[in-house]
């Protein structure tokens, strides 16, 4: 019966000390202060931290560079595509994969950032040569990204572009 | 034939009693430890804070929606911050001011509300919509029906859920 109990205890603290699943921190983690939370960056220094990150996730996509954008991308990223197809992290990063969506050249331009608290609303114009399921898009289409700070680090949590001009 | 166990020189009844306490060692950490991961995902999946903040956003949109439906600018000059970032079906980024003056001028009109497939994700005091839209909307003169893919992004300022940021994407492929 001892035995029963010591195996018991012993579960539930090996359960316990194990990262929290989904939330990806551990213990420690969670109960450290969020980065950033001692002083309070200014708006300028929040844009120049994204645009570095965007830069990065930019280059990534340019390279199929999956490790990268796995960094970047929130676990439930969402993105909706100039077509209006929504894909979910893991689909996105298998078109990367299987190249499905290929990114020659990156040009974007006209940002506008929205700060609130750990929350950055990023929008913007694009006109990057890019191909997606053999069809090439050169079209400019401008874009919304929602960053939020999750575990001390910025990441993208959503994208959508539309066709600029378009009738629809 | 003889159970293995019998070779320690145990009775029938002795090893049956013996095999029941090995079957619960193993069983009892493992539903232990199914239980505590249990409870994990499913706080994982969505706090009951989240759930109420969910709650609370839809009803939002809903007003919103008809608000722009009766043409109610007082109730939309309420729910849309004063720098709200619009991005229509075109890709046109429209100012609160431009896009009230379009529902207003009635140069937008909702002739009927169908909307569908929500998703919000909330991240504290921000919450994103994510739908899609099949309504029948008169833009500029012209009938629209065609299918949207739409989000906005909602953050609570001052205790209340105020509409930030919204971007349409016409769906051109299933």
């Amino acid at each position: 019966m001892r035995r029963i109990l010591l195996l018991f205890l012993l579960t539930i603290a090996l359960v316990g000390a194990a990262p929290a699943q989904g939330t990806g921190k551990t213990q420690s983690e969670a109960e450290a202060p969020a980065q950033g939370a001692a002083k309070s960056p200014s708006d300028a220094e929040i844009e120049k931290e994204i645009l570095t990150i965007e830069g990065e996730r930019d280059q990534a996509r340019e390279k199929g560079d999956n490790a990268t954008l796995n960094r970047i991308l929130a676990d439930d990223y969402f993105y909706i595509g100039v077509r209006g197809n929504v894909r979910t992290k893991a689909n996105r990063l298998d078109d990367y994969e299987a190249g499905v969506i290929k990114v020659f050249s990156v040009k974007k331009d006209n940002f506008m950032f929205k700060i609130y608290g750990d929350t950055v609303l990023m929008t913007g114009r694009e006109t990057s040569i890019t191909q997606y399921k053999g069809k090439p898009n050169d079209k400019p289409r401008q874009f919304t990204n929602v960053y939020i700070k999750l575990d001390g680090r910025w990441r993208l949590v959503f994208h959508q572009a539309t066709t600029i001009g378009e009738p629809w | 034939m003889k159970p293995r166990w019998n070779r320690i020189g145990n009775t029938v009844r002795e090893n049956t009693v013996r095999l029941n306490m090995v079957r619960r060692i193993f069983l009892l950490p493992l539903l232990t430890a199914a239980l505590v991961v249990s409870g994990r995902a499913q706080a994982t999946v969505q706090k009951p804070a989240d759930a109420e903040a969910e709650k609370e956003v839809l009803e939002v949109e809903r007003q919103k929606d008809q608000a722009i439906r009766n043409r109610d600018m007082t109730v939309l000059d309420r729910i849309y911050v004063d720098d709200l970032a619009f991005a229509n079906g075109r890709g046109k980024v429209l100012t609160k001011a431009q896009h009230m003056e379009e529902i207003r001028s009635g140069n937008v009109k909702y002739l009927n509300s169908d909307r569908s497939d929500f998703h919000v994700h909330v991240y504290g005091g921000t919450a994103v919509l994510m739908g899609r839209e099949n309504s029948t909307v008169e833009y500029h003169g012209k009938t629209i029906s065609s299918p949207r893919q739409f989000i906005t992004v909602y953050v609570k300022l001052d205790g209340q859920w105020k509409y930030v940021a919204h971007q349409v994407t016409p769906v051109v492929e299933p």
